[in-house]
């Protein structure tokens, strides 16, 4: 016979192994999951009246399987992340390492064109260009901070699907003029003029090449870029002028 | 906005720049980033735009599925026509047949407790009764974990578990009986049904033992006894 805080104290350990070695979560989300378990388990006993083991046991491997569930059910909504490794995704992109991202996406890229391909019969080239249109668009707003976690995937199929059903709509008004093609909703430009800008923005120094980075690339703001250099918002502001004038003349000479 | 040959030749405001600008290197960047993405998504995932290849592996895909479905259709009738099974005498069948025929009703009516644990317990004992085992289970473990389930929940939460084939379950939850209450009502009952649990469990020397200490005249003492000899044979 134990209280319900003598039992958590010893089984604590054996509960993390068993939420991180059967359920195949990560050590640190285990341990997470843990401690909300033996929350709820204290929460539901009287803390001074012994019982058997055994009921400990049972209660706590029912909650335990509740929480792994539930835990599951999030990280499946979301691409696999916990909350922290979303934070973590979003922060390394504000600072220009978009690799979990791609890692991330990459391997949701198919199911996502699939589904487009199967609820609204979309050619295969238009669920890949609308699902890549989609998550370009992620990417921004991620670096924008104005998407939060809770159900990444459903965002990202409701993106793809809303880039799709916009294409089909403009095209059906427009099909006897043009052909439209979805990867061009964004702005577009010939490759060789992309080939030529990419030349003359290596031909910019050191200073000018990270500012506009994080401007264009991070989508960092002025006043973050300011924070961050711990250089004046004015003086940042002015400093970006001259590259853009920078970069023209040389984008010119090239031509 | 200028346009791409105004950005080249013409004379632009500042304004004007920094706004083509703004479009063009964005532009760009997300050009770049699809470029690799096609490369990532080309090389880890074998997805391209162009389906030339993916129609073919479709199709072959397809083919395959066909085929290995058309295989486990013939191996199943196969094996239901010549393959071994369970002979209809065996104890196996017999424990089969006690669980099947003879549902065991949830007679309780005077629960005590708080309000909420008495509400959850006659939505339990409804579900039961109506065999709705899965939403039985919910409400058994739900008064589990507000920490006031007594012998007869996990005796019932036992049975939910076992009357859905989930031995393993029945037996763990059916043990926690007579450590809660030794002198549960349910004890015969208990015995009874943990010893069905065991040999549908395949752990027949368990089973058999509680079957040995059901007392001659008791409840069930001509099944066990017919279960008994079945399992010698």
């Amino acid at each position: 016979m134990v209280t319900v805080q003598q039992f958590a104290e010893a089984f604590f350990p054996t509960l993390i192994e068993q939420i991180s070695a059967k359920a195949e979560i990560a050590l640190q989300d285990a341990i997470q999951i843990g401690e909300i378990v033996i929350h709820k388990l204290k929460s539901r006993f009287q803390a001074n009246k012994p019982r058997p083991v055994q009921v400990f046991q049972q209660a706590i491997a029912i909650i335990a399987a509740k929480e792994t569930n539930k835990y599951k059910r999030l990280t499946e909504k979301n691409f696999g992340l916990s909350e922290e490794a979303f934070a973590e995704m979003v922060s390394k992109l504000q600072a220009g390492d978009e690799g979990l991202f791609e890692q991330v996406f990459i391997t949701h890229f198919k199911s996502c064109a699939a589904l487009l391909k199967k609820k609204y019969k979309a050619s295969h080239q238009d669920a890949y260009d609308a699902t890549m249109n989609a998550m370009l668009a992620f990417c921004r707003n991620l670096k924008a901070g104005k998407v939060e976690y809770g159900n990444l995937r459903y965002l990202f199929t409701q993106m793809a699907s809303h880039n799709y059903l916009k294409w089909i709509q403009r095209q059906s008004k427009t099909e006897e003029f043009t052909q439209f093609e979805i990867a061009e909703e964004m702005p577009h430009f010939d490759p060789e003029s992309y080939e030529l800008l990419g030349q003359a923005f290596a031909k910019l120094g050191e200073g000018c090449r990270d500012l506009l980075n994080a401007f264009y690339y991070n989508e960092n703001t002025l006043q973050q870029i300011s924070e961050q250099t711990t250089r004046s918002y004015v003086a940042i502001r002015k400093q970006k002028q001259r590259c853009i004038e920078k970069l023209r003349n040389f984008f010119i000479a090239l031509n | 906005m200028i346009n791409l040959n105004q950005y080249k030749n013409g004379n632009v405001s500042q304004e004007e720049l920094e706004e083509f600008t703004n479009v063009f290197m964005r532009a760009k960047y997300d050009n770049d980033r699809k470029t690799r993405w096609q490369g990532l998504l080309a090389n880890q995932e074998n997805f391209l735009r162009n389906t030339s290849n993916s129609t073919s592996k479709g199709l072959s895909r397809r083919v395959f599925l066909w085929t290995a479905s058309a295989a486990a259709v013939a191996l199943i009738a196969f094996l239901l026509l010549y393959g071994p099974g369970p002979s209809p005498s065996s104890y196996e069948q017999l424990a089969d047949n006690y669980l099947t025929t003879e549902f065991y009703e949830n007679r309780e009516e005077d629960d005590r407790g708080e309000q909420d644990v008495e509400q959850i317990n006659q939505e339990a004992i409804s579900a039961y009764n109506q065999k709705d085992f899965s939403t039985a289970i919910a409400r058994y473990e739900a008064i589990i974990i507000s920490g006031q389930a007594n012998d007869r929940h996990y005796f019932f939460l036992g049975l939910s578990h076992l009357y859905t084939a989930a031995y393993q379950e029945a037996i763990n939850h059916l043990l926690q009986v007579p450590l809660l209450n030794p002198s549960s009502k349910f004890m015969q009952e208990h015995r009874w049904f943990l010893a069905l649990a065991y040999l549908k469990n395949n752990q027949v020397s368990e089973g058999k033992t509680i079957l040995q200490s059901i007392p001659a005249g008791s409840w069930k003492y001509q099944e066990a006894q017919d279960l008994l000899e079945a399992i010698d044979r």
